[in-house]
């Protein structure tokens, strides 16, 4: 699938798209997130500037009033006489007028004498001695503390009578309804937590506006993160979500828990007013890589569309196919590797045509050769199984001799002359092919016998006249030997066998013309069977020879005997000598016949003269032509 | 500063040599000085320091004495008493002052009153009484109360000289300032009659505002 050209064009631009796509919407939005980031640390820096000054005012909100109630005189009758009730109903009293949480009366020996967290509570050491021993020195003192879990910011002043006789505590909690007012009145959704506890001992959350899941998270992660302690706004996760957070340890007496006040800004929530920004981007970077995955599929289509076409040209005249050309219409190398890949085929295919003709036809006459002249018959009887066909072979006599004596030069140009002349003789749809040095054959499609006979007649007048080759005037002669479609065959290897044994027996019987015999073939299976017998019946012994003896009348003596061979044959019983000696001769096997014969009746006239008797062995038809085993 | 604090102390070192050539001369004196100096850490003269010795006889009560309301402030800071010394209030300034104590040793409260009007109040427990006005919340003062006869207050050079004493004689001196640290904001030292003797105190902030204050300069 990979391997395609257009494929690969289509995936590499894909690609680098998403790629510089993908590397821009980040590069974008990560700009968003450092500009919210530094906003959001910039606004927490106020916010935390804010929390401060608000906690100034309410301190200072706390100390004024707690002033007055200690510089009243009833009040501080009260303290010096050490009245109870009427200290807890003024401290009370106060608290309800400033809003303060909670209101605690301390003497001189840091004991809390009332308050109006614990009314009816003992006698017990107030726990920050730091703050009233700073209150004494500096007339008041202030601090973030953390009594019985609940952190307060406390204010201390002293009750000056006029020296100071007692301190008043007073304290604002800093609960969930504080932490909201400060949420709410920031001008960033803010989210403000106070923790318990130390950075060596870790947090416990005390009031928060987070989420419940993110409260959950927060003091592990403050734990986890300790250069948030630097004052330096950083990058909190909580619940999955990001928090820039600020976190500010506020000042606290050595006798109490710490207390911490961690500002946050949810680059979530600061993210959301950039969310249509993200989804256009969104949009956009989808709406361009639609468009240019189509437009990198056009372009590679473009591109790999003609070098489909050109290898399926390829492929075709890898097949021999030459007529379909490849169709190009572009100007560019393409179009021009097409024109090309056009006068190639063209080329290869004028090339194969000529070596093709030159394979199929005879260079000296230009006529069809052996091969082709047996492709079209074959064609023929293909194509007409039942019409008559009828095939001429037509060997030259004295082609060799002619060759010798003129040479060859002569010779092929006689040839061809005879091949012009038997172009010209016959009849349209006939084909005149050179069969072999000597021989010429014609097809003759569609004709008997009776419509061959004036043609052959033609021929063979033809070659009554001399043919002038080279000024010099040849006297030519021609053996003519024809089969016929189908009653001498159905294939074309057989009717072409067939006229050239009829050329044999035309010859043997001093005829110019023969029409094939299957009689006289000597190319019968019975007779190539009984060729086959004739070598194993020689091995066997099954020949044997009856002497005919010869009579000198007038000697009165037997002069020589006739060594007359028969063969004994297994099947076929006593056979005559003209039943196998011609077929022997017309297949060689003759030689091996005659050595047969010789060895036998010199055998036998060697055992006729050791035995005295004077006798001359001959064999008349052996002997008639021993070194000639066949009619060539 | 430094130099004063040296020729004090060659003033010293000639009382001394004096009282050691009495003490060689004749045995039972009748009648001996104890000058004493309290100075702060820094070394500085501290007024208004209260000296007393305890003195073995009962205390004879003082003739009456007065505690001034003048430019809105008591006049002297700081008035030591023999126990059962009555102590008046005239009050100098053209406006009223209500004048209080909430201290153990003696809680009063002299309610709004004018030049006209004649406060005594008489103190019959040794201790401190710091003194307030319910109007002026700037206005601090102190009455001491003693149960002694010799007694003084150191002046503006931090010096005060009791006198009446058994030459020669071992004395037990305490030395009170308001703003003495710890919580009796006293301390004592043995002293010799006749010779002189060197307090030096640690003092806590002077929490009066110094505006409104006549004591200018004064390291009170
Ligand atoms: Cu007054």
């Amino acid at each position: 699938m990979f391997n395609s050209f257009q494929t690969k064009l289509t995936i590499f631009f894909t690609a680098l798209f998403l790629l510089l796509q993908g590397a821009a919407f980040f590069t974008v939005r990560e700009a968003i997130v450092q500009n919210i980031f530094d906003q959001s640390r910039d606004q927490l820096v106020a916010a935390n500037r804010i929390f401060a000054s608000r906690i100034q005012t309410t301190v200072n909100a706390l100390a004024e009033g707690a002033q007055i109630l200690a510089s009243d005189f009833g009040f501080r009758t009260a303290v010096a006489t050490n009245d109870k009730p009427t200290i807890l109903s003024a401290l009370d009293n106060l608290g309800a007028r400033i809003s303060a949480d909670r209101v605690i009366l301390v003497n001189l020996d840091y004991q809390v004498t009332a308050d109006t967290g614990n009314p009816d509570g003992a006698v017990v050491d107030f726990p920050f001695y730091d703050l009233i021993d700073r209150a004494e020195e500096e007339d008041r003192a202030e601090s973030f503390t953390v009594l019985d879990g609940t952190i307060y910011e406390f204010v201390v002043v002293p009750v000056l009578a006029p020296v100071p006789v007692a301190w008043i505590a007073i304290g604002l909690e800093i609960d969930g309804s504080f932490a909201d007012d400060f949420r709410n009145e920031s001008t960033l959704p803010l989210d403000v937590t106070f923790a318990t506890g130390r950075a060596e001992v870790g947090w416990t959350t005390s009031v928060s506006t987070l989420p419940q899941p993110a409260q959950m998270d927060l003091p592990a992660a403050l734990t986890a993160k300790s250069s948030l302690l630097g004052k330096e706004p950083e990058t909190l996760v909580l619940d999955g979500a990001d928090y820039v957070t600020l976190v500010e340890v506020l000042q606290t007496p050595e006798e109490s828990n710490g207390v911490t006040a961690i500002l946050q800004y949810s680059l979530d929530l600061a993210l959301v007013p950039y969310q249509p920004l993200f989804v256009v981007l969104a949009a956009l970077a989808i709406t361009a890589l639609v468009v240019s995955l189509l437009g990198s599929i056009a372009i590679a289509r473009g591109v790999a569309k003609p070098i489909q076409v050109l290898d399926l040209a390829a492929r075709r005249i890898q097949t021999g196919t030459y007529t379909d050309k490849v169709a190009v219409t572009q100007g560019d190398e393409i179009g021009r590797l097409g024109e090309t890949f056009n006068q190639m085929m063209d080329g290869i295919a004028e090339r194969e045509a000529r070596i093709e003709h030159q394979s199929l036809h005879d260079a000296a006459t230009g006529l069809a050769n052996r091969a082709l002249c047996e492709r079209s018959l074959t064609e023929i009887i293909t194509r007409n199984k039942q019409d008559p066909l009828t095939v001429l072979l037509i060997e030259i006599g004295r082609v060799s001799e002619i060759n010798y004596t003129l040479g060859h030069e002569t010779g092929e140009d006689l040839i061809r002359v005879i091949g012009e002349r038997l172009s010209s003789m016959i009849k349209q749809g006939d084909m005149v092919a050179r069969h072999s040095s000597t021989m010429f054959s014609i097809l003759m499609p569609g004709a008997g016998a009776d419509d061959v006979r004036p043609i052959v007649d033609r021929i063979l007048r033809s070659f009554e006249d001399p043919v002038p080759i080279a000024g010099i005037h040849l006297d030519v002669t021609a053996a003519i030997g024809e089969a016929c479609h189908p009653d001498h065959g159905s294939d074309a290897k057989t009717l072409l066998q067939r006229a050239d044994t009829a050329i044999y027996e035309a010859k043997a019987s001093s005829r110019l013309f023969a029409t094939y015999d299957p009689e006289a073939d000597p190319h019968k299976p019975e007779r190539l069977t009984m060729m086959g017998e004739l070598r194993k019946g020689l091995e066997r012994g099954e020949f044997k020879f009856f002497y005919q003896p010869k009579v000198d009348i007038a000697a009165q003596k037997i002069t020589h005997v006739e060594a007359l061979v028969r063969w004994i044959h297994p099947e076929r019983g006593f056979m005559p000598p003209d039943d196998f000696i011609p077929l022997a001769e017309q297949t060689g096997n003759i030689q091996k016949l005659t050595e047969w014969a010789l060895e036998t009746a010199i055998a036998q006239s060697k055992v006729w003269q050791d035995a005295g008797i004077d006798i001359i062995v001959c064999h008349q038809s052996i002997c008639k032509r021993p070194n000639q085993p066949t009619a060539s | 500063m430094v130099r004063q604090a040296t020729s004090s102390l060659t003033i010293l070192a000639l009382a001394a040599a004096a009282s050691m050539a009495t003490l060689v001369i004749a045995a039972p004196a009748i009648s001996a000085d104890l000058t004493v100096t309290v100075t702060d850490k820094d070394g500085a003269p501290v007024s208004n320091a209260v000296v007393f010795l305890d003195s073995g006889s009962p205390t004879e009560p003082g003739t009456t004495v007065k505690m001034v309301q003048r430019n809105q402030s008591f006049n002297p800071d700081v008035l030591a008493i023999a126990l059962g010394t009555r102590v008046q209030f005239p009050n100098e300034d053209p406006f009223r002052h209500h004048v209080y104590s909430f201290s153990p040793a003696k809680r009063f409260e002299l309610k709004l009153y004018g030049g006209d009007d004649i406060q005594e109040v008489v103190f019959n427990q040794a201790g401190e009484i710091a003194l307030g006005c319910n109007i002026h919340d700037d206005m601090l003062g102190y009455i001491y109360v003693v149960e002694s006869n010799y007694f003084g207050t150191t002046d503006e050079n931090g010096t005060v000289v009791v006198s009446g004493l058994a030459d020669a004689q071992p004395y037990d001196a305490q030395v009170w300032h308001p703003r003495l640290r710890g919580p009796t904001r006293r301390t004592s030292q043995s002293v010799t009659a006749g010779q002189s003797a060197k307090f030096e105190i640690g003092l806590k902030r002077d929490r009066r505002k110094q505006s409104g204050s006549d004591f200018e300069g004064g390291v009170y």
